[in-house]
């Protein structure tokens, strides 16, 4: 079976799996998880530069991007106006325009302001931004986002770095059946199975770092993510079966020896 | 009295060349007035992979070599880091 490859604003992805490059115990071991994931999107943050040690090594010289498309987060960002902010910085400092909307309403949840969020990504569609917001696993937020111009939504699977996997399954197969645009789950993935889930469910990709960044192995589980997806995406395409409560025999129920 | 005349002296030639302004929220002393292209050379930064802000508005590239930075200004140099 030949899938269709992701397409947001126009932009063909090969991979539907979209990695960070935060959390990793080196840049070597970030760039050999990219490699393993496949991936051919991640994400970056924009930050004030270390003024006083300039000796570090800069993330870009880990990154392909012959190959890699950079995706700038406004992670951190806690009001509209920050994070409009931040999406022109991060345009300025040599990246496109796509930018990865954050507006965070709460410390310890990292749950978006949906409110502030939605004010955000008309702003910056109007100052000509492909803004792909992170959202609630919320029908109606994600619907006022691409009415506001989002070129797809990004609705959590569970909170950020939590590794809780998917935790409103039916929220995010409405989601999918009511958006017209590309649905990928972000945030929440803790293991193979959440992401595999996340696709079985319609979900056009998935964004996630720490489950890959924070595994004791994060090349392996890069590896690992790469195949959830797959099989998810096929399962999904697929059609699996209906859930029934009892069983029905795979073997022919005639012809047994000795009946 | 030589002493503290040299002191004296030493101290308006400092009060006259060097000044004070804030750089990525942190006070910081330059020698003299310098454009931003300057700023970034001088701070070893490769200007192609960041953004300034100057003065809360953001500069474009081409601007660098032409925007003096003078006392009190605020200047925000930022670049790309490891996130999700």
């Amino acid at each position: 079976m030949t899938d269709t490859p992701l397409v947001i604003a126009g932009r063909r992805f090969t991979s539907r799996l979209i990695v960070g490059t935060g959390k990793y115990s080196s840049h070597a071991v970030m760039a050999q998880a990219h490699a393993a994931s496949g991936a051919d999107m991640v994400t970056v943050a924009v930050r004030r530069i270390n003024i006083s040690d300039r000796s570090r090594e800069s993330l870009l010289d880990y990154i392909d991007t012959e190959r890699i498309f950079l995706l700038p987060n406004t992670a951190g960002c806690y009001t509209a106006g920050e994070a409009v902010r931040t999406a022109h910085l991060a345009h300025e400092a040599g990246l496109s325009n796509w930018i990865k909307l954050e507006v965070i309403g709460d410390e310890r949840t990292l749950f978006p302001d949906t409110e502030a969020l939605v004010e955000a990504t008309r702003v910056l569609v109007r100052d000509g931004f492909v803004v792909l917001p992170y959202t609630n696993d919320d029908p109606i937020a994600c619907r006022k986002l691409e009415d506001a111009g989002a070129a797809a939504v990004m609705p959590l699977g569970a909170p950020i770095g939590s590794g809780l996997g998917i935790q409103n399954a039916n929220n995010l197969r409405i989601i999918r059946e009511f958006a017209r645009v590309p649905v990928i789950v972000d945030a929440g993935v803790g293991t193979a199975s959440d992401a595999a889930l996340a696709m079985e469910l319609g979900a056009d990709g998935v964004l996630m770092n720490t489950a890959i960044a924070g595994a004791q192995e994060p090349v392996a589980m890069a590896e690992a993510m790469k195949h959830a997806v797959i099989a998810g995406r096929l399962a999904h395409l697929a059609g699996r079966i209906p859930r029934k409560m009892y069983a029905t025999a795979s073997s022919p129920v005639e012809g047994m020896v000795g009946r | 009295m030589t002493c503290l005349v040299a002191a004296q002296y030493a101290g308006s030639v400092l009060a006259a060349a060097s000044l004070v302004i804030t750089l990525n929220g942190e006070p910081y002393e330059l020698d003299g007035p310098l454009s931003v292209a300057d700023l970034l050379m001088k701070l070893s930064i490769d200007s192609r992979r960041v953004a300034v802000e100057y003065n809360f508005v953001i500069l474009k590239r081409q601007l660098f070599a032409d925007t003096l930075v003078n006392e009190g200004d605020r200047i925000e140099i930022v670049n790309v880091v490891g996130g999700g």
